[in-house]
């Protein structure tokens, strides 16, 4: 079937360049005074990240905590702080749980994990002990993938991108949707 | 003519139809379902489609990517017949569109209405486009709506393809349908049409040696081997028919001949009779003219003066004389009938009178046999009956004569009685009864045939020719009647006949000639004549002169003899006579001719004649049937048959003068 290609044939005419940008979301962030807001960014990013956790999929030993859907933040900054007011939010019927990590280690009970880029130093122990439980890692740092992330947010020129590990990804149970990847820079 | 609505042509007609039928019906179902397939598979492509497009473009749709979208739309080129794809965000305003290259003018609708937002198929006739309208799922959301637009026109292409090939199909097996029918036709309806043109042939020649060929071992096979069967039943049937026919025409031929034989034989055998008859009747005539002389030659010797002696003797030459006459008589009367040429001249008569008359004739017969002779008449018996008077004399005269004859002892009876009468005609029944001997059973039957005489110790014992019973019941039969007889051997026997008669009311006087009285016998005995007269008698032969100038002379006549009708001819013209009697047969002129002479000399002398008509009256011996009709003809008034008697002779002086 032809669709049944589409997705590979489009990720290989794709590879190597930036992810789709959402174009209506920068707009809107460079028509205003884009570093007057800071949060505004931010809070494009939190959509963003709660856009992208429609299309993941969590391995089925996760399915404790099946009835809501535990966004963990680690590190200070302006996304993390949009991201805390999506918090009661359902996706897949589920409700979103922002919860702010004490302590990096702590990622139990998480589906994702937002890294800020003020966490830059602690990052990478992180994210190998976060490892073994199945969390969708997600930062707006450069280099995250390259680090252990699994997405990662990269603005190019007025755009906001994504690029995917999707090594990681698998490595950690997880499920992108095709779609998704469609939109995305997919890293391996 | 009505062609002949044959079997082949009833087969193939319904296999046409049937066939026809069948593979129609066939296609059309084809068609339809081919269509419909056709449809189907069209539309569940489109849900894969739409399907696929729509998982595909969850995330462009979420992330808000309309290039992205447009994007993906392009690999649905790689479908065919769709020509357009249209995606709408979840608020249903225009996302992202395809349209295919063919199909630049293809309209987006810029939004969808609320109630067109969700999964359906429609078909657009303006566009003459399928669409499908599904939306598009992530998870259960509904992030967008997608439009499907696509062109049937390769599924009707494709369509019209398998319509063709059906028909096609369809063609083929119809073709090959009639073909396989023709053969089968030809298997089965040519060995019927075979039989049926043999039939025809053998109905046209009628040869039923023909057979006809078989080669099936089907009905038609049984059929055709009965019809050959019947044929051979037929031909022999033919052929013994044939024998038989031969045969018959045979036996007709041989019968035929024998019919023709029997037929010739019987003509020369009536011709036989006929001139035996004749020549009895003509020797009956010549023997009777001179005994006519004899008997009145006698008659006359007995009158003129004789010793006791020679009056015996003269006395028995007359009574043999009239013996011989008799049988003469009864001869000549049988040959008559025999030869058809008797026949009856009924006239008026007083029938008691010719009753009484008779009785008295034979009284004196009776009373010498010491018999009582009677007549009893039934007093309702008409006066007056049309009836030929001397033949119902001669018939009654035998019975009488036979009843004396053969009774000694007792009495006989005449009795006539009335049975019936109605519209002027009398049922009259005449019987004689007599207590004389009697015939026995066996002889009854053959009592009215001619020559049987009872037995022939009877005829010895009372002789008589044998005629006389036979020539009554012919006459009894010429008058309408049959006689029967009842008799008992030693009682008696009864001769009676019924005959129907016409009663006259109105009755003209005729002769009455007792028989066999030649002469009266004394002149005393007639009453006398009021005057002479002159009479003519035209008469060839002398005895007969004698005879009429004696008996007229007798009544007191004038006699003139002519002796030819030339010579008769010239004395009534010449001389004034009473009467002429005018003998009929004569050498030179007969006395037809001579009569017509005479009146043709009378109407010459027309009204300057002082004298009437002259009586005529036509002496004739023949009594043959056309004589009376001939001396009429030849203008004569009345006829004497001879031998007349004097009173004959009397009665019609009486008339005529």
């Amino acid at each position: 079937m032809p669709l049944t290609d589409l997705p590979l044939s489009l990720f290989r005419r794709t590879l190597g360049c930036v992810g789709l940008c959402i174009a209506l979301l920068w707009s809107s962030l460079g028509a205003g005074p884009a570093w007057a807001e800071p949060p505004r960014e931010a809070r494009i990013k939190a959509v963003l990240i709660l856009r992208l956790l429609k299309f993941v999929d969590w391995p089925a030993d996760n399915t404790a905590r099946a009835e809501s859907l535990q966004v963990c933040t680690w590190g200070e900054s302006p996304t993390e702080a949009a991201l805390q007011s999506l918090q009661g939010q359902k996706i897949r019927e589920r409700e979103i749980r922002i919860r702010k990590l004490g302590t990096p280690l702590d990622t139990r009970g998480c589906h994702a994990l937002f890294v800020s880029d003020s966490a830059r130093d602690v990052t990478p122990a992180l994210l190998y002990n976060s490892g073994s439980s199945a969390v969708l890692t997600i930062s707006d740092m450069p280099d995250f993938n390259k680090r252990g992330g699994i997405i990662n947010l990269v603005r190019q020129d007025n755009r906001i991108g994504f690029e995917i590990q999707l090594r990681y990804a698998r490595e950690h149970g997880l499920q992108i949707g095709a779609p998704l990847l469609e939109l995305a820079r997919v890293v391996d | 003519m009505r062609k002949p609505d044959l079997i082949k042509h009833k087969l193939d007609r319904l296999m046409l139809r049937t066939v026809s039928l069948a593979l129609m019906s066939a296609t059309a179902l084809l068609m339809l379902y081919q269509g419909w397939t056709f449809q189907q598979n069209m539309l569940d492509r489109l849900t894969v489609v739409a399907q696929m497009a729509g998982s595909n473009l969850t995330a462009a749709l979420e992330f808000e990517d309309p290039r992205q979208a447009q994007l993906l739309l392009q690999s649905v080129q790689a479908e065919q017949d769709i020509v357009a794809v249209t995606v709408y965000d979840s608020a249903r305003r225009r996302f992202a569109s395809y349209t295919e290259t063919n199909h630049q003018d293809f309209q987006h609708l810029a939004e969808l209405s609320a109630s067109q937002a969700h999964e359906h198929r429609d078909f657009n006739w303006q566009t003459k486009l399928m669409t499908h309208t599904a939306p598009v799922l992530l998870h259960r959301e509904v992030v967008g709506y997608l439009v499907i637009s696509a062109s049937p026109q390769r599924l009707f292409q494709q369509w019209l393809i398998s319509l063709l090939l059906i028909a096609l199909i369809s063609l083929v097996s119809g073709w090959l349908a009639m073909r396989a029918v023709a053969y089968l036709q030809q298997r089965l309806v040519a060995p019927i049409t075979q039989l049926a043109q043999s039939m025809h042939q053998l109905t046209q020649e009628q040869d039923f040696s023909l057979r006809v060929r078989c080669e099936s071992d089907d009905e038609v096979g049984q059929l055709t081997q009965g019809f050959n069967d019947m044929l051979a039943h037929l031909e022999a049937r033919e052929v013994t028919l044939d024998e038989r026919n031969r045969q018959l025409a045979q036996s007709n031929r041989e019968l035929a001949l024998a019919v023709e034989e029997a037929t010739q034989a019987r003509l020369v055998a009536e011709q036989a009779a006929y001139v035996k008859s004749m020549f009895l009747a003509n020797m009956s005539h010549e023997i009777r003219t001179p005994m006519s002389g004899i008997l009145g030659m006698t008659e006359l010797l007995l009158e003129s003066p004789l010793e006791t002696e020679q009056r015996s003797q003269v006395q028995t030459v007359l009574d043999s004389g009239r013996a011989l006459l008799n049988i003469i008589n009864d001869i000549l009367d049988f040959s008559k009938i025999e030869a058809n040429k008797m026949v009856l001249s009924p006239s008026d008569v007083k029938l008691r009178n010719l009753l009484r008359d008779l009785i008295q004739l034979f009284q004196r017969s009776a009373e010498v046999k010491g018999l009582t002779l009677n007549l009893s008449v039934d007093p309702v018996v008409p006066s007056w009956c049309h009836v030929d008077a001397g033949r119902l004399r001669q018939v009654l005269a035998n019975l009488l004569g036979n009843a004396i004859k053969f009774t000694n002892a007792g009495q006989v009876q005449l009795r006539v009685t009335h049975l019936a009468s109605a519209d002027s005609r009398a049922q009259l029944r005449f019987e004689v009864s007599d207590t004389g001997i009697g015939i026995p059973t066996a002889q009854q039957d053959q009592i009215f045939d001619e020559f049987n005489q009872g037995d022939i110790s009877t005829a010895r014992r009372h002789g008589g020719t044998g005629l006389g019973l036979a020539i009554a019941q012919r006459l009894v039969k010429l008058m309408g009647g049959d006689m029967q007889v009842h008799s008992q051997v030693g009682q008696g026997s009864t001769f009676g006949f019924t005959l129907e008669l016409e009663t006259a009311h109105n009755p003209t006087v005729t002769s009455s000639a007792l028989p066999h009285q030649i002469m009266p016998s004394n002149a005393s005995a007639l009453p006398a004549l009021d005057g002479p007269r002159r009479v003519l008698v035209v008469e060839d032969h002398p005895v007969n002169q004698i005879l009429a100038r004696t008996a007229l002379q007798r009544l007191g006549c004038e006699v003139d003899m002519a002796s030819g009708g030339k010579e008769g001819v010239e004395a009534a013209t010449s001389q004034a006579y009473d009467l002429v009697l005018m003998d009929c047969q004569m050498p030179d002129v007969d006395g037809y001719e001579a009569t017509r002479q005479i009146r043709a000399w009378e109407s010459r002398q027309g009204a300057s004649a002082l004298r009437s008509r002259i009586p005529i009256v036509a002496l004739t011996a023949h009594a043959m049937p056309g004589d009376r009709e001939k001396c009429q003809a030849s203008g004569m008034d009345d006829y004497l048959s001879k031998p007349f008697s004097g009173q004959d002779l009397l009665e019609v002086l009486q008339r005529w003068t």
